[in-house]
């Protein structure tokens, strides 16, 4: 076993290890759990590091697993650790996003009775999108994304004690298993087809057409999950509703785990989807609205995790545009800047939501200024890279994913996915504008604000060492938008199929349109809502109309409840009527029956003489008259 | 010909079990669950030496014992494992083991609650481990009718009509088994009951065709196969925890494993011909079942019904007639009697403490009682075929089977996937997060000792369900030999 594969297993084993040690023994150890935990995750930051030196540097691949499960037909499924640029880079980004969140949460959630039970967990979510990323067979991989969500379900709910937690908890499980579904179909199909499910020997196969495996179907399949898993197009809802987890489980859930796992799925499986042009057309379509209309609920938003939610759902769009259009190095590179920046905002919104113990950046905008700095630069660091302000390192991967979309696509989605670039600018900063711009908010609508996702048992005075932990990983984060940009040449030269890549500053045409239109979205939204005396109410929220079709997930929750939740439930009730009913009522007839049918042939049995003589006498009679009749007697 | 061994002193175990425990004075209740314990530590310790004996690399039966019994008739002692009864040997001492120890508390005749208990599992035992019909069937019927006394003596929520029930629907499978095993018997003309050799004669096609019904159905009722299925969620509901356990657990494993030993490798051409049908009521169970559970509001009726669909998984499996159908079955019947162990005791806590099973009721128990409702959480997660547990891998190579075999059958159960969520969810949700009703009174938390029995079960699920192979390569060799004589 080489030392690569060393340490790739350490990677993975030692969050395991924590999550295991944590959950059984420390419960009632919160420092030491933090400590476990945050050791675990050092582990495999290290360890990932090291691969990123080892492999993705000189730029090699490589595959190393052993027999885990036998099946018909075929050497058997092998499980193992694949190594090549795309799955330690990847690995990299999660080691970090995570360790820097676990740094936050000590600070965060000091105070909270289930302190250990959340780094427990956190360690879980680790485990899971290490073995994700890591996983050199489809159906491993499969194995960890299930548990991806099992990590997100625990975490999610983690206040399980209020309602809000739980039913978002539940829906994320349940509408991202609906896409599983898909997944666990296609996989199957894959290794009825084929006897593996070994990556490299997957994408072979699906290259050179083998008999027996329809590519579009498998493909389609596949994009279920991804569809689910990454929140797109009609499975998007479960993720602005999974802000009701603690605030730095939306960061890690948003920018490195979660919902990066179906975006990284695709960039994994590329030669596959890219075999089936019309399945990626049919993702190209659907990611391009998904990016609009969640940029117009992020628009009307007044949560500022919300907005931050619809942002995330719009970027994973981007990234799956470009990998539709063909580009693994754009739709990944934007993955990579996205989840630091992604993670420091919410990391930094989490830290005012803790100083006015609100979600609503109105009411946060009320609150006495916050004394700390972090915050607000991380808040602006990461919203000048979301809006893809140069030289933050949202512009770069953003410049990427457009460019390599005029090359391929062109047309009509390429003026629209320039357009929500200026969408992403606008309310990108309406959120600056509406959280910093400290006023007394023109208009209180207090009614349709979430409850913060605050719960009694934190301390409420803050000590410098928590302000500590929480400041640093901010720091850091912003000052990675910084750098992160950079590698856009990394991932050109890495990821295939190569593009043409003219360094970080080249400024073409594209670009400028980029950068016009950003710029005319910030002014909009200062107009709007950053000068002074602004009405601070945007101009999609002035139509009622449009604030409540944009506000509420475009009715898509209400259709969901009003047809296939509700179609379901009947079917259920119907299945229960008819068991207790029907067939309970079958059975008990039947059971009826027999008594009835034994009391009825027990008033044979009088005891009468009488009866019992009469009875045989007329048998006879009745006997001998037949006989007679039919002539069988002479 | 080899005399009596391991295998006779597996069966011997709990009938020694039952002896000691009709010995002790009614008045020591502690001895007599002492030595319940004892009994079922014993059948884990000779399984374990079963286990550590028996050779995984060899295809066919192993242990072999064979001494003449009635030879008038052909009856032998004739005993054996092979890798689809050995995961089952262990299943069952797990269970029995684990469900003693989750008795522990019980007041009420304890004497004559273990006698029962551990007459039942010697029935089971002597199923597994038998290789002669007429064995076979005497220690099916052993196993079976315990549970009238057990349910209608120490049972809740209408045991008598629950027990009732349940006996009268085993009987009537068993009248169909009977003289379906005994057409056999007669048209092997062999004089014996030997399953070993009875399986080397080529029955007749129509023969085959007419008499298969007769087997399926007789052992699928147990197995609970719909519609003959409603004895079982009910059953669930009115036994105590550790029979539901056991009925639940290993009892309605008979049925399948009935199925499997009799059914199918004496009268392959039937099965075959009748497979495509068997195969669409194992899919209307596993679709029903969930359905029907989503809607249920008692914890133990919704396990009932998830234990209808999931024993739908493992008559599938076996409806494939495939490599990959027969070992996910085999696995599934291990790994859902754990798992379904699991819940039971988990939910046998809560009622004991909440006196109430209706998750409407019940609420944020996560909060009071974290350890207790974990048990449940686990429970609940594994049979949504989350991966990491047994049941995934057990499910999936089902699935895997189908596919190939049945392709609408497998997208149809794969798309049922939702709807097994969907229920595993609610009962999480509604019953154990949330806010808890004012009303409750909260106790304290489960205790270590009691917590031990749930936890060897997790312990167990997570093993396998992170290395299959654990069990897969046991099972794997003897589903081999069984296609071959499928064939």
């Amino acid at each position: 076993m080489t030392g690569t594969v060393l340490a790739a297993l350490a990677a993975q084993a030692a969050p395991l290890l924590a999550c295991a040690l944590i959950l059984i023994f420390l419960r009632g150890r919160p420092r030491v759990a933090a400590g476990t935990a945050i050791a675990a995750l050092t582990v495999s930051f290290a360890a990932a590091a090291f691969l990123v030196w080892q492999v993705a540097v000189p730029n090699t691949a490589s595959v190393s697993q052993t027999l885990w499960l036998p099946v018909q037909g075929g050497a058997g499924l092998a499980f193992g650790v694949i190594l090549d640029p795309l799955a330690v880079t990847m690995a990299l980004v999660v080691a970090a996003i995570t360790l820097a969140v676990m740094v936050y949460s000590t600070g965060y959630m000091r105070g909270d009775p289930g302190f250990a039970r959340y780094f427990g967990f956190l360690a879980l979510f680790g485990w899971a999108m290490l073995g994700l990323v890591l996983a050199s067979n489809l159906l491993q991989l499969l194995v960890f994304w299930e548990l991806v969500g099992l990590a997100s379900f625990l975490l999610i709910g983690f206040w399980f004690e209020r309602e809000a937690p739980a039913a978002a908890a539940r829906k994320a499980f349940l509408m991202t298993r609906v896409g599983d579904v898909g997944f666990l179909l296609g996989v199957l199909l894959l290794i009825r087809a084929l006897g593996v499910a070994t990556i490299p020997d997957v994408l072979a196969a699906a290259t050179s057409s083998a008999p027996g495996f329809t590519v579009p179907l498998v493909a389609f399949l596949l994009l279920m999950g991804v569809v689910g898993k990454s929140a797109q197009g009609p499975l998007f809802t479960w993720l602005p509703d999974a802000m009701e987890g603690p605030t730095p489980v939306s960061a890690l859930l948003h920018s490195a785990t979660m919902v990066a796992a179906g975006v990284f799925l695709v960039a994994r499986l590329h030669p596959l989807f890219a075999a089936a042009p019309g399945v990626m057309q049919g993702l190209l379509w659907l990611a391009l609205v998904t990016a609009l209309a969640s940029a117009t609920m992020a628009m009307v938003a007044n949560d500022i995790k919300r907005v931050l939610a619809y942002s995330s759902i719009s970027q994973l769009s981007y990234m799956l545009m470009a990998l539709a259009a063909g580009s693994v190095a754009a739709g990944f590179f934007h993955l990579t800047t996205h989840a630091g920046f992604k993670a420091l905002l919410f990391l930094s919104s989490g830290i005012f939501i803790h100083h006015a113990h609100s979600n609503d950046m109105r009411e946060i905008a009320g609150h006495e200024p916050l004394s700390q700095k972090a915050g607000v630069i991380g808040l602006v660091a990461g919203s000048l890279a979301l809006a893809g302000v140069i030289p933050f390192a949202g512009y770069f991967s953003k410049e990427m994913v457009l460019g390599a979309m005029g090359e391929r696509v062109g047309g009509v989605v390429l003026a629209l996915a320039y357009l929500g670039a200026g969408l992403t600018a606008y309310y990108t900063f309406r959120m600056v504008f509406l959280t910093l711009r400290g006023q007394t908010p023109r208009r209180q609508e207090a009614r349709d604000i979430a409850p913060a996702a605050h719960v009694a048992g934190h301390e409420e005075h803050f000590s410098a060492a928590a302000h500590a932990a929480m400041a640093w990983p901010v720091l850091a984060l912003a000052a990675l938008t910084l750098v992160l940009g950079y590698l856009g040449g990394f991932f050109a030269t890495r990821l295939s199929p190569a593009l043409p890549h003219e360094g970080p500053f080249h400024v073409g045409g594209g670009a400028l349109v980029a950068l016009a239109l950003v710029a005319a979205g910030i002014a909009l939204a200062w107009y709007e809502f950053g000068r002074a005396g602004a009405l601070r109410l945007g101009f999609a929220e002035r139509v009622p109309a449009l604030k409540s079709f944009f506000g509420d997930n475009w009715y898509l929750d209400r259709l969901y409840k009003a047809t296939v939740i509700r179609w379901t439930l009947a079917l259920s009730r119907a299945a229960k009527w008819n068991d207790h009913t029907v067939l309970d009522g079958a059975s008990d007839g039947v059971a009826q029956g027999t008594v009835w049918g034994g009391r009825i042939l027990s008033m044979v049995q009088n005891g009468f003489v009488q009866a019992y003589v009469a009875v045989a006498i007329s048998v006879v009679a009745a006997l001998g008259i037949w006989l007679t009749r039919t002539g069988g007697l002479p | 010909m080899n005399g009596p061994g391991l295998l006779t002193l597996l069966v011997l175990c709990p009938a020694v079990g039952l002896a000691v425990i009709l010995a002790i004075p009614g008045r020591f209740p502690k001895a007599i669950k002492v030595a319940s314990a004892l009994t079922g530590l014993a059948t884990l310790l000779v399984t374990g030496l079963i286990y550590a004996k028996f050779d995984p690399a060899a295809a066919g039966k192993q242990l072999l014992e064979q001494v003449p019994w009635i030879p008038a008739v052909g009856i032998e002692w004739h005993n054996g494992v092979d890798g689809i009864s050995l995961p089952l040997l262990v299943l069952t001492a797990i269970v029995f083991f684990t469900g003693v120890l989750v008795m522990w508390e019980l007041k009420e005749r304890v004497k004559e609650y273990f006698a029962f208990m551990t007459l039942l599992v010697t029935g089971v035992f002597g199923v597994f481990v038998s290789l002669d019909l007429f064995f076979f069937l005497f220690y099916y019927e052993l196993a079976v009718l315990p549970m009238y006394l057990l349910i209608a003596v120490w049972g809740s929520t209408r045991k008598e009509y629950g027990a009732m029930k349940l006996t009268l629907y085993l009987l009537a499978g068993t009248a169909l088994v009977v003289p379906a095993a005994l057409a056999v018997y007669w048209a092997a003309g062999l004089n014996t009951f030997d399953l070993v050799r009875l399986g080397t004669v080529h029955y007749g096609h129509t023969f085959q065709i007419v008499v298969y019904p007769f087997l399926f159905v007789g052992f699928g009722i147990l197995a609970g196969m719909w519609p003959l299925h409603t004895w079982s969620p009910v059953g669930h509901v009115a036994a105590p925890t550790a029979v539901s356990m056991l009925h639940a657990g290993v009892l309605m494993k008979l049925g399948a494993y009935g199925i499997l030993r009799v059914a199918m490798p004496l009268l392959p051409e039937g099965a075959h011909y009748w497979m495509l049908a068997t195969a669409i009521l194992a899919t209307v169970n596993i679709v029903y079942g969930a359905f029907v559970a989503l809607s249920q509001t008692d914890l133990k009726f919704v396990i009932g019904f998830s234990s209808v669909s999931h024993m739908g998984i493992v008559l599938l499996g076996l409806s494939t007639m495939s490599q990959d159908g027969i070992n996910g079955a085999v696995f599934q019947m291990f790994s859902h009697g754990i798992m379904t162990a699991l819940f039971f005791a988990a939910v046998g806590y809560i009622y004991d403490r909440y006196h109430t099973r209706d998750m409407t009721r019940l609420g944020g128990l996560s909060k009071y009682v974290p350890v207790a409702s974990a048990f449940f959480i686990v429970a609940a997660l594994c049979g949504a075929g989350v991966p990491g547990f047994a049941s995934f891998w057990a499910e999936l190579l089902v699935f895997l089977g189908t596919l190939k075999t049945f392709p609408v059958l497998a997208w149809i159960v794969v798309l049922a996937l939702v709807v097994t969520m969907a229920y595993s969810m609610r009962a999480i949700v509604v019953g154990f997060f949330g806010a808890p009703h004012e009303e409750l009174h909260h106790p304290a938390d489960i205790s270590l000792f009691l917590s031990l029995p749930r936890a060897i079960l997790v312990a167990v699920l997570l093993v396998l369900g992170f290395y299959p192979r654990l069990m897969l390569d046991i099972i794997d060799p003897a589903t081999r030999a069984l296609i071959g004589v499928l064939k």
